[in-house]
């Protein structure tokens, strides 16, 4: 009770734990000392914060202490802090209060000596080199003749300048694209890798990673393992030119084509146009030549074939033929000759056969024996002739002296009833009508009365 | 025509040197060698024309971009 009281009534000499950690934060803060530390250690823990606060321990044997690095000076850094790297960090020691930890806050954070950044390139490219990252088969072939190429680089450096200058000496009919990029600093590693993702959607024929020369801790970036990465994942074929002929950088190794310098990676990418003209025009000789040589080799296979005499005096070709028919046109003729001759011969015979033969004298002679008969009866026929007439004209005249119109003459008459001569008496009714013929006229009657005398 | 447009540098050299390899052989039958000859001095003297009349394009992207070199 009594311990109680007391505490109760020494109340104020208890401070509360943000008190204490104020004064504590106070105290290091002040220290002259603490405020600028220099320390090396080894890191472990480290954790890149999304918001760009690197969070991390550093160690040695013995000791841990924690540390962050926020992101304004982060963003500074020319390196990437990784696990295990011994380093050495400039900053002050002071008390988070939340947590009332020391710790160290890092204004910089750089390698344990160049050795050190060495020692790290050497197990990285031990690593890509032990994935066969290096390997010649995943070396992509470059285009002969590149239509477009993309230059990652600093568009304002003298790198780029020169890369310009050789394209456009070497091979202007390429068209260029500039991709600028960081390629020195703390933020180029990112850049460099942004800028070769965004120069694999273009399109383009090749990629030129280019940086001019500088230290070595300038072109650090191009020995990140990160950056060699995106080098290595490149679709498009990836030409490096990093710094001057003796500075082989990490990315060196996995790009498809490694150059000594941007100027070399700009003169390896492309043809030189006068070479291509050169090439074509003793291509059109090539086969200009080559045609004549055809040509004439064609000629000289013909030349024999030509001189061949049959071809020079056609009418060889034909002679025989010609002297043959000659021949076969006489024999024909012959033949014919004598074929026709021998009938005409005997056709001539036969007729004078036939002309002793001929009818003609009998005929000529029945002729005129036929012509004196004529005579002879015509003779005959006119005596017979007058015979008959004179007989005639006397029976005329004895005709004559016999006529009814002679007897009429003398005072006779016919009668007539219906043009029959009446003969008999008999042969008329009485009222019947009867018409009498006299020499000259007739009388028509009718009868009055019929006197048959037996 | 529009095949021809289409066609690039790569492509034409390409084929000018299919063209030579052809000729080279020598079972061609003579006509079809005049008319690969024919195409062949055509293809040169348009890649000739290509060459001599080209002009660099340069395009720069993220100018903004800082540089500290």
């Amino acid at each position: 009770m009594q311990k109680w009281t007391k505490n109760m009534m020494d109340n104020n000499k208890y401070l509360s734990v943000k008190a204490l950690t104020k004064y504590l934060k106070y105290k290091f803060d002040q220290d002259p000392y603490l405020r600028r530390v220099f320390v090396t250690g080894e890191l472990s823990n480290v954790k890149h914060h999304t918001n760009g606060h690197i969070y991390f321990a550093l160690k040695d044997g013995q000791s841990v202490i924690r540390g962050v690095m926020f992101r304004s000076s982060a963003g500074k850094l020319t390196y990437n802090p990784e696990e295990g790297q011994k380093v050495l960090i400039e900053g002050r020691i002071s008390i988070f209060e939340m947590n009332g930890q020391y710790q160290i806050y890092a204004e910089d954070i750089q390698m344990d000596g160049i050795g050190q950044l060495f020692e790290q390139l050497e197990k990285d490219k031990k690593a890509l080199a032990g994935k066969g990252y290096f390997d010649p088969r995943h070396k992509k072939a470059l285009p002969k003749y590149p239509e477009h190429i993309a230059i990652v680089s600093s568009a304002t450096s003298a790198a780029v300048k020169d890369m310009i200058t050789t394209f456009e000496r070497r091979y202007p009919l390429v068209r260029l694209t500039l991709l600028n990029t960081l390629v020195q600093g703390p933020e180029s590693r990112q850049d460099v890798i942004r800028k070769l993702r965004q120069a694999d959607t273009l399109g383009v024929d090749v990629i030129l990673l280019a940086r001019g020369g500088g230290s070595i801790e300038d072109l650090w970036t191009f020995n990140e393992k990160e950056v060699a990465l995106e080098v290595f994942g490149t679709r498009t074929p990836v030409v490096t030119g990093v710094g001057h002929e003796t500075d082989t950088t990490l990315v060196d190794h996995v790009s498809d084509l490694r150059a000594p310098t941007p100027t070399a990676a700009a003169e390896l990418t492309v043809p030189f146009h006068q070479d291509i003209a050169e090439r074509l025009k003793e291509t059109g000789l090539k086969i200009t030549r080559n045609r004549m040589q055809a040509i004439q080799s064609g000629k000289q296979a013909l030349l024999p074939l030509s001189g061949y005499y049959k071809f020079k005096t056609p009418a060889l070709l034909y002679d025989q033929q010609t002297e043959k028919l000659i021949v076969q046109k006489d024999k024909l003729s012959n033949s014919f000759n004598r074929q026709f001759t021998d009938h005409a011969h005997s056709l001539s015979r036969l007729k004078s056969t036939l002309t002793h033969l001929s009818p003609m004298p009998d005929i000529k002679r029945e002729r005129n024996r036929l012509a004196v008969m004529n005579e002879d009866l015509d003779d005959a026929v006119e005596a017979v002739n007058r015979d008959f007439r004179q007989k005639l004209l006397s029976r005329i005249d004895m005709l004559d002296s016999l006529s009814p119109s002679a007897v009429l003459k003398r005072g006779y008459s016919y009668t007539v009833k219906d043009g029959d001569v009446v003969k008999n008496a008999r042969d008329v009714e009485k009222n019947e009508v009867i018409t009498s013929h006299f020499l000259k006229g007739s009388i028509i009657s009718k009868v009055i009365e019929v006197k048959k005398d037996e | 025509m529009n095949e021809q447009k289409t066609e690039t540098f790569e492509e034409k050299m390409n084929r000018l040197d299919e063209i030579v390899q052809a000729l080279e052989k020598d079972d061609v039958p003579l006509e079809k060698s005049l008319e690969l000859y024919k195409q062949g001095i055509e293809l040169s003297r348009e890649c000739e024309r290509i060459l001599k009349d080209a002009e660099l394009k340069v395009e720069t992207l993220n100018k903004d971009t800082d540089n500290e070199e």
